[in-house]
């Protein structure tokens, strides 16, 4: 219990680290939202007088402190370029970079498993060399790139879905999920890839363990001492894998949407960052880093969960 | 398929284990043959690669199948473990052979709780048996062992109980589906002396209450005379003196028995 308090805590920590950065960041490159707002019709009184109404002009840390609290109020701020608040701004795309991220995690748990189990079985043989040399492959394909070759072959040649199309899933569910697999697919794959290998390993390395003799001493069959025995210690490598590669999938889905057309928070991210629209910025990487941090946590309660070594510590 | 004495519930005939790791195929058993009778304890002694533990994994059909070839027979209830079918070795094993092995700081799954590995063959082989049922065994099991709390230790995980603890519950996971024969490979090695006189006495216990028929596999010499009624001394895959433990101990003819017997450290008080 006092492991996950403290845990918890530096969750927190690592989340007002994160916006920190963030903040400090956006302050030491050039450009600011001022210049961007007034554009051609900047004069130096207009900009000073903007700056002040805007904030601008405190010292860093009171303008961060300021965005903390208001933050911690559920007031995430408003938009320099859009005058609109920013959680509105984000309520429309943020479902859908995340089913997207979550579709394709789902798929990559549902690809990795059953293929490293059964490679494992196969060791060196055909299937297990084949499945090997593909991952090695698949992982060296960035989502960008597999997302183009989908494009192509079930977009144009095979006419699967119309390229750059997209339904909103307030008009049609079934629809809206279909436009995404193929992203998901093509941010899923290079994790699956590594997962499968990940799980392979550690499958082929528990499986010759004491205790995996002892399972068959008993007249356990090969499935029933592979699921029951061997598979929940040698899945927690690819546990705390899928932990970082969820965060990974989100962050990789930015790139995708570009490719495929989705409009998520891509687009927003994209022209805030050149509009130095810095509360869009921050509440954008503030979900992300908030996602990395309930990742890792949650990876750390499942690890307890499949582990009963770790659990006194 | 082979007929059998009465008594009798293992032959093994002309048992040979070969290896295939390397170009030339290495013999690690060669020749080996063995009787065990209904509730005797019979032991098999010899230095590590003397081929007893290659012997007793072939018993109990552990032996990976692919690495190396077999031939002899091993009969058990008239059937040659050797030959037969999975599913029908499976069916003995945990049921009718049980082993314990040397480690049991590893023989052990760490993520299971205790009680679900001590009752794993009821489960297996018996599951018309429910789980209020199997508790109840194991638990009546796990205090015959020895082991006091049987309900805490039920619920414990491996690496909460000490080596002796562990040795216990793997005994008793051994014991629950009441096997004809339980093979017992160096169960005391790892274990420190106090702890192996009480592993010891566990098993002859077992051996008078049970009926139960054990093989007894061990290094050392004079653990095997105060057990085994019977002895294989075995050195680079053959048995190289058979008989009565306290006649082989006490007029050994083979050269490496005496040197066995020499190699035992004389406790002076």
């Amino acid at each position: 219990m006092r492991g996950i308090l403290r845990k918890l805590a530096g969750a927190v920590l690592t989340l007002l680290a994160v916006t920190l950065l963030v903040f400090l960041a956006f302050r030491l490159i050039p450009g600011d939202p001022v210049t961007a707002l007034l554009g051609t019709e900047i004069t130096p009184e207009r900009a000073a007088q903007l700056r002040a109404e805007m904030g601008l002009d405190d010292p860093l840390l009171v303008q961060y402190g300021r965005w903390v609290i208001h933050a911690l109020g559920g007031d995430l701020g408003t938009s320099y370029s859009y005058s609109m608040p920013v959680s509105s701004m984000l309520a429309g795309k943020l479902p859908i970079t995340l089913t997207m991220s979550l579709m394709a995690f789902v798929l990559s748990i549902a690809l990795a498993i059953p293929l490293g189990i059964l490679a494992a079985k196969h060791e060196g043989r055909i299937f297990d060399r084949v499945l090997l040399a593909l991952c090695q492959v698949i992982m060296a394909i960035p989502p960008f790139f597999s997302g183009i070759l989908l494009t192509y072959i079930f977009g144009i040649v095979l006419r699967w879905f119309t390229p750059g199309g997209f339904i909103s899933y307030e008009r049609d569910m079934v629809g809206f999920l279909r436009y995404l697999i193929l992203p998901a697919v093509a941010i899923a794959l290079p994790k699956a890839a590594m997962a499968a290998k990940l799980l392979r390993d550690s499958v082929i390395e528990e499986a010759g363990k004491d205790y995996v003799r002892t399972a068959y001493s008993r007249g356990n069959a090969t499935m029933e001492v592979m699921y029951r025995h061997v598979l929940r210690n040698a899945i927690l490598p690819v546990v705390t894998f899928l932990g970082m590669a969820l965060a990974d999938m989100v962050a990789g889905s930015i790139v995708v949407e570009q490719v495929f057309g989705i409009p998520g928070i891509s687009r927003i991210l994209l022209t805030s960052i050149s509009n130095r629209d810095y509360p869009v910025v921050e509440a954008i990487i503030l979900g992300i880093a908030g996602l990395v941090v309930v990742a890792n946590l949650l990876v750390d309660l499942l690890y307890r969960l499949l582990d009963p070594r770790l659990r006194e510590a | 398929m082979g007929e059998m004495r009465d008594d009798l519930i293992l032959r093994v005939e002309d048992l040979t284990i070969e290896f295939h790791d390397h170009d030339r195929p290495e013999c690690v058993v060669e020749g080996f043959n063995l009787e065990l009778a209904r509730g005797e304890i019979v032991g098999i002694v010899g230095e590590s690669g003397s081929g007893k533990s290659m012997s007793a994994l072939a018993i109990a059909g552990l032996l990976k199948r692919h690495a190396m070839t077999r031939s002899g027979r091993i009969l058990f209830q008239g059937v040659d473990l050797l030959t037969c079918s999975r599913s029908q070795l499976r069916s003995y094993q945990g049921d009718e052979i049980s082993i314990v092995f040397q480690e049991p700081q590893t023989s052990l799954n760490p993520v299971h709780r205790i009680g679900e590995q001590v009752e794993e063959s009821l489960r297996i082989h018996h599951p018309e048996v429910t789980a209020q049922e199997r508790r109840e065994r194991a638990l009546k099991l796990m205090e015959q062992v020895g082991l006091r709390e049987p309900e805490r230790v039920y619920r414990s995980y491996p690496h909460e109980l000490s080596g002796g603890m562990r040795q216990r519950v793997m005994i008793a996971a051994a014991m629950i589906g009441s096997p004809q024969i339980l093979i017992a490979d160096e169960p005391t090695t790892a274990l420190d002396v106090t702890v192996q006189a009480q592993i010891i006495e566990l098993l002859r216990n077992i051996n008078r209450r049970e009926g139960t028929a054990i093989l007894f596999i061990s290094h050392d010499l004079s653990l095997v005379r105060s057990l085994a009624g019977r002895v294989l001394v075995m050195q680079d895959g053959h048995v190289v003196e058979e008989g009565a433990s306290e006649e082989v101990f006490a007029h050994p003819r083979h050269p490496y028995t005496k040197r066995l017997i020499a190699a035992i450290p004389v406790v002076e008080l």
